[in-house]
This record gives C-alpha cells, structure tokens and sequence, in this order.
C-alpha cells in the first residue's frame, strides 16, 4: 500500500515538476530529447566567442571533445557517467551521452545521442576512445531495458516499464524514470547557465 | 485397493500440490533469471571483442599498420582525414541436391514418388575495419562491420 502511495506520489511530482520544465521526454521506449534539438540562445555572441565559451565548459566539466564529429559549425563531445544508483534504481545505471553542438553568431543548437548501461551483476563498465563500451574481466552488462514483460519484473528490478500479454503497459519503477530526467535535465540547465543563454 | 489407500493417496496429492506449486516457480524463477544471465554475458563477450579492434583510437595509424600489414585501400575525405580500409572477403557454398522421382505403373498410375531435397546453400559477404586518422596521423575513429 505504502508504496503503491509513493509511487503515485512520485508520478504526481515527475508530471507536475517536467510538464513544462524538462527537455526530455522518457518513457517506455527510451529517452530523449523533446523537442529532438534545444536551442540556446545567446544574443549578441560572436560565433568565436560561442566556440570558445563551448570548449571552456567541456574543459571545466572535464566532458571528452569529440574531434571526429567536430566541424566549422559543430562541436562534439562526450560524458560517460553514472546516472542511475543501484540503492534507488536497482542496478547502477551508466550513461554514455555525446552532445553535437551546432553553433553561430547567437545560438547553439544542442543535439543529443545517449545509450545507457545497466550493471545489475555489478560490472565495472570501461569505455575506449571510439566510444565503444566494455566490462571488466567482461562481467555481464546490457544496454538498459526500458520494458520488460511483465513475467520478468523481478529479474530486471531497474526496469521502468512492463508490458503483458495484452500490451498494456505499466510503469513499474517512477523512482527511475524520474532519476534519470533530472539527471538528463540538468546538462540543459548547466549548459545554460556556464554559456549565460536562455 | 481399499478405500483407506485411495483416500490416503489422494491427500498426500493434494499436500503435495503447494509444493509442487512452489517448486515449479523457482524453476521458472531460476531460468528467467539464467536467460537474463546468459544474455547479458553475449553482450558482455561481444563488446570485448569490438572493444578490443575498437581501441586503436587514439593510437599513430603507423603502429596499426606495423601490426596489421598493408590495408585493401585507403580513401582522403575533404576534412583532411585519412581512411584506411581493411577488408576481407568470405564466400562460398555448400549443401547438397537430392532430385526426386516418381515411379509409375503402365497404367501412368503412381507407385512411388518422392520429392527433390534443396539443402544448397551460398553466402558472399567483406568484413570491414575502417580506421580514420587525422592529419597527426592519430586514429580518430574506427569502424567495423559487413557488407
């Protein structure tokens, strides 16, 4: 009962407090921006002085440049981090997001593409510089389940949703669905806030 | 059998039942949670394996080409990055062809008859290692795959 009253509650309080506020949308079929790019804007800023303000908040936040999807207009770069804790969301969630961002005279255009890992069996996740993903000692690790049937919600406590036979699906875990829109959000409203846009 | 035994039998059944019950859920239990195991550990293994190639990023292209010989082919992109191209070719076939007949009697009525088996098979794809190295000669990124 307790918990069918928290996770109500928490319902409430993701619905209420994103409605309006979040960038992302998460729901059963993954995470993602939403709009599918977020603008910044920046009034008055030459396109250098975006350059430059972009690469000082990569340094600072010590995120990794991505040369390879950098261009004249575009700067890439990469955080690897977890996003998700075991004790909340019933396995270490791990990110892997790499923001493309579109810059000129005024704006940034920010982009986003994100996998996240689930280390249910304790994995100890490495990333090389291609952005390729492995465990050590290749402990076991998946990319994160959004769904599950609904058979298989112990096995994958992490999972926010579970669908049944029927189709009908259910959001079995509001804790993670909202862990990981405030951990997304915040990038946006950190981005914001170092390069002063709005 | 006297009614005593049957009565006694069918009550040791129904006892039983609960931990029948009890015992077929955590056999279930158990294989959706090896499934989840043995899916994961794929995943796992598989990753190494691209990690593995993968992890030449950041490396001087003339090491890899120290230790991988010569590439297939090496393509400039306008941006001034190098790609160097290795490939491998796998084709072949296999499998056999066994006709079928029919026997018929001299009215043309039919005695016997069996139909052709087709277990041919032929397969033809490249494996590819794409390595892009910028003008530092630096491995910026690799990509692997079949085509």
């Amino acid at each position: 009962m307790k918990k069918a009253l928290l996770s109500i509650f928490l319902l409430t309080l993701i619905k209420s407090g994103f409605a309006q506020g979040s960038y992302f949308t998460c729901n059963e079929t993954g995470l993602y921006l939403s709009p599918s790019m977020v603008t910044i804007s920046l009034p008055g800023q030459s396109k250098e002085a975006i350059k430059q303000k972009i690469m000082s908040f990569i340094r600072e936040r010590k995120y990794l440049y991505k040369p390879f999807y950098s261009g004249d207009n575009q700067i890439a770069f990469r955080d690897f981090v977890k996003c998700g804790d075991k004790s909340d969301c019933g396995a270490d969630l791990i990110a892997k997001n790499i923001f493309r961002l579109t810059y000129d005279s005024g704006f940034i255009k920010i982009r986003l593409e994100n996998e996240i890992y689930s280390t249910f069996y304790g994995a100890e996740l490495l990333i090389n510089e291609n952005d390729d993903v492995a465990s050590r000692k290749d402990v076991p690790f998946a990319p994160y389940e959004f769904q599950v049937p609904e058979q298989y919600a112990a096995e994958y406590p992490e999972a926010m949703y579970t669908f049944n036979k029927k189709g009908k699906i259910t959001l079995k875990s509001p804790v993670v669905q909202e862990t990981l829109l405030i951990f997304y959000n915040r990038y946006i409203t950190d981005m914001k806030t170092y390069l002063g846009g709005s | 059998m006297n009614t005593t035994t049957r009565t006694a039998l069918f009550g040791l059944c129904l006892a039983a039942l609960p931990v029948m019950a009890t015992a077929q859920s955590l056999a279930s239990n158990n294989t959706r949670a090896q499934a989840r195991y043995n899916k994961e550990k794929i995943f796992a293994e598989a990753q190494r394996k691209l990690f593995t190639i993968t992890s030449w990023a950041g490396a001087n292209i003339n090491d890899l080409l120290a230790k991988w010989g010569t590439y297939t082919r090496k393509s400039e992109l306008p941006n001034g990055v190098s790609v160097y191209i290795f490939e491998n070719r796998f084709s072949g076939s296999g499998g056999s062809y066994t006709p079928g007949y029919v026997v018929t009697d001299q009215s043309g009525n039919v005695v016997a008859q069996k139909q052709a088996r087709d277990n041919t098979f032929s397969y033809d794809f490249t494996e590819y290692y794409e390595f892009y190295s910028d003008r530092t000669r630096r491995i910026i990124h690799v990509k692997t795959g079949t085509r």
